[in-house]
């Protein structure tokens, strides 16, 4: 029931709070609405 | 000359279900024997405009085990109709240490219309109630997830902050993570998602399986940060792995 991949963080990236905008692509049969997951950068 | 003018009613595909200042005022119960029901809400519908109150009781009162479930099964948020009261068994079964009791509502028609689910049920645990169903008896939708699983969902001591679901697979779909809320700079960092609906209260989340999108659909992530001169930079990633 999970959708993975993998994310590497930039080296420049400064630490603490950031976003993931999540989306499916215009490809997507299906509907989306962007949602932004706050995430924390270490 | 003569203009016809017509209306063309076309159906309009759902929208993303509006939770905010979504009232909550009891439903009508039966006598319960527990002094503390716990109550959830789902919701169905193109505008989630179809309630369907879950009240679970106990038999025995004060045992802590909620083997009663009350469901609205027709919407009219009146729970004293005989064939809303649904019970677990003859005793709870164990998984583990845990005690659970599964309710199997089986086949349900969505209130005023005729759209069937299949396979619903509602699972009781001590910490947690969970449900599942064949989404127009086909593809599994579940809930109430959250970003880890101490803070999956349960039901609440009130029907004024009862959780409340939105099954299914008919609105936009929004994104919730799943133990991926931070990242580290030193290493890889693998970024998991549930796909679904978002609820109201903690872990309320309902969402599909590994097959809900076709193989070659996938998630497009966009992580958004600052770097050390101040300037917001993003870095797009793909999630096409699932489980």
């Amino acid at each position: 029931m999970l959708y993975y991949g993998p994310v590497r963080v930039p080296t420049n990236a400064v630490s603490g709070k950031a976003i993931i905008r999540c989306q499916l692509p215009s490809t997507s049969k299906f509907r989306s609405v962007p949602t932004d997951i706050p995430v924390e950068i270490q | 000359m003569i203009v016809l003018a017509g209306c063309l009613s076309i159906a309009q595909p759902a929208e993303v279900v509006s939770l905010n200042r979504l009232k909550r005022d009891p439903p009508k119960l039966p006598g319960l024997s527990s002094t503390k029901p716990l109550y959830g809400l789902f919701l169905f519908g193109e505008r989630g405009e179809k309630r369907v109150w879950a009240v679970l009781d106990e038999s025995r009162p004060q045992s802590s085990t909620y083997d009663v479930l009350f469901l609205d099964l027709n919407g009219d948020e009146d729970l004293t109709q005989p064939n809303e009261r649904f019970v677990a068994g003859s005793r709870p079964a164990r998984l583990g240490d845990e005690v659970m009791c599964k309710f199997e509502i089986g086949r349900f028609t969505e209130p005023g219309t005729e759209r069937v689910h299949t396979g619903f049920s509602i699972t009781w645990r001590p910490h947690r109630v969970s449900y599942q169903m064949r989404w127009l008896g086909e593809k599994p939708a579940m809930g109430g997830y959250g970003s880890d699983p101490e803070n999956y969902g349960n039901f609440s001591a009130s029907a004024e902050t009862a959780p409340v679901l939105v099954p299914g697979h008919d609105h936009p779909f929004q994104f919730q993570h799943w133990m991926s809320g931070t990242l580290r700079r030193d290493r890889g960092n693998d970024f998991k998602v549930f796909i679904g609906n978002p609820g109201l209260g903690s872990g309320t989340f309902s969402c599909g399986d590994d097959k809900l999108l076709p193989p070659d659909d996938y998630v497009v992530g966009t992580l958004l940060y600052k770097e050390r001169s101040g300037a917001t930079q993003s870095l797009r990633f793909d999630m096409k792995r699932r489980c």
